[in-house]
């Protein structure tokens, strides 16, 4: 017995009125899938081994799309499986935004933000259409003259996530009118030269 | 250029899709799958091609070949599982998209085009 056939078992005890359906690939060593129902509530599982539990909502789930969550060990997945198909919890997506469209959330148009960041609109463009070619104190202070703080995460091959710890940003100088800080924290747009090159 | 929605870029996929020319073959028509949904999230999309991370890159993903599952008493037609959904490709090139649903063959179609032949998936 795998483990998606194991957390098939332990759901089925603890919510004996759900449906539950492995769907088994040809190849047995290729993600497994099971889908479990409750009423008007089905919940997938995708399941590799090595690679956790990925779960979902059927519902809203677009053709294409990676699972809603990935969850590493079994007795997490089962408790999670449970509480969806049980309660009206939502699967959490973390929502992706480009950089143009966090500037936008923060209702700032391009000028704006470029002027707040004392760069021209043109390197701000340029970044924000190739921002992995970046340095990461340009897109720290980018992202901090949004009011948000930049965080990076490392995805392991078994889809544990970890934010990694990069060290405090500059201490905060306080700007005399409003009271906040409202300078970059980094050079934006100006890479020094060095011999190498990218 | 203004954000394109996942449900958009759906749309776009099956629009694509349905106004290229039936597939003859098997491999005719994955191929279709796989180049217009790789072409519209490479448009549309803004995230890079990584299968390695489909799980949470946020970008769409056409099925993969180890994602197939049996289809009982249908020699002429393959089954590809994602997660809410079950593409069928028919010998003759014709393509159905099905929501999931306990039996794969009941799921709701969301796709559905014939192969060169003119026979749909189910008529196989």
């Amino acid at each position: 017995m795998n483990q998606l056939e194991r957390l098939r078992s332990c759901v089925q005890e603890r919510v004996p009125d759900a449906t539950l359906a492995v769907d088994e690939p040809l190849d047995r060593g290729a993600p497994w899938m099971l889908d479990a129902a409750l009423r008007d509530r089905t919940v997938n599982v995708e399941w590799r081994r090595y690679h956790g539990f990925g779960i979902s909502l059927h519902e809203g789930h677009g053709y294409g799309e990676g699972p809603d969550e990935v969850v590493p060990d079994l007795g997490a997945a089962v408790d999670r499986v449970v509480q969806l198909l049980t309660t009206d919890t939502d699967t959490v997506v973390p929502p992706r935004l480009s950089l143009a469209q966090l500037r936008r959330r923060a209702q700032l148009g391009q000028a704006d933000l470029a002027k707040r960041l004392k760069v021209s609109q043109a390197v701000l463009s340029r970044i924000e259409k190739n921002p992995v070619r970046s340095r990461l104190a340009t897109l720290r202070a980018i992202v901090h003259g949004l009011g948000a703080q930049l965080e990076v995460r490392a995805i392991l091959s078994d889809d544990r996530a970890f934010t990694l710890e990069l060290g405090d940003p500059p201490p905060r100088r306080r700007s005399p009118e409003s009271g906040a800080d409202d300078r970059p924290r980094g050079r934006v747009g100006r890479r020094r030269r060095s011999g190498g090159g990218r | 250029m203004a954000p394109v929605s996942k449900v958009e870029r759906l749309e776009e996929f099956f629009r694509r899709l349905r106004a290229l020319a039936p597939a003859q073959t098997f491999e005719e028509a994955w191929q279709q799958i796989h180049e217009t949904m790789n072409q519209v999230e490479e448009e549309l999309s803004g995230v890079p091609y990584h299968p390695a991370s489909w799980r949470t890159d946020g970008r769409l993903y056409p099925p993969q070949r180890d994602s197939e599952r049996s289809v009982p008493g249908q020699s002429t037609v393959r089954r590809f599982r994602s997660v809410a959904h079950n593409t069928f490709i028919g010998a003759n090139g014709s393509i159905q998209i099905r929501k999931a649903a306990a039996d794969p063959l009941e799921g709701e179609v969301l796709f559905s085009k014939a192969g060169a032949d003119g026979k749909e998936v189910m008529e196989l």
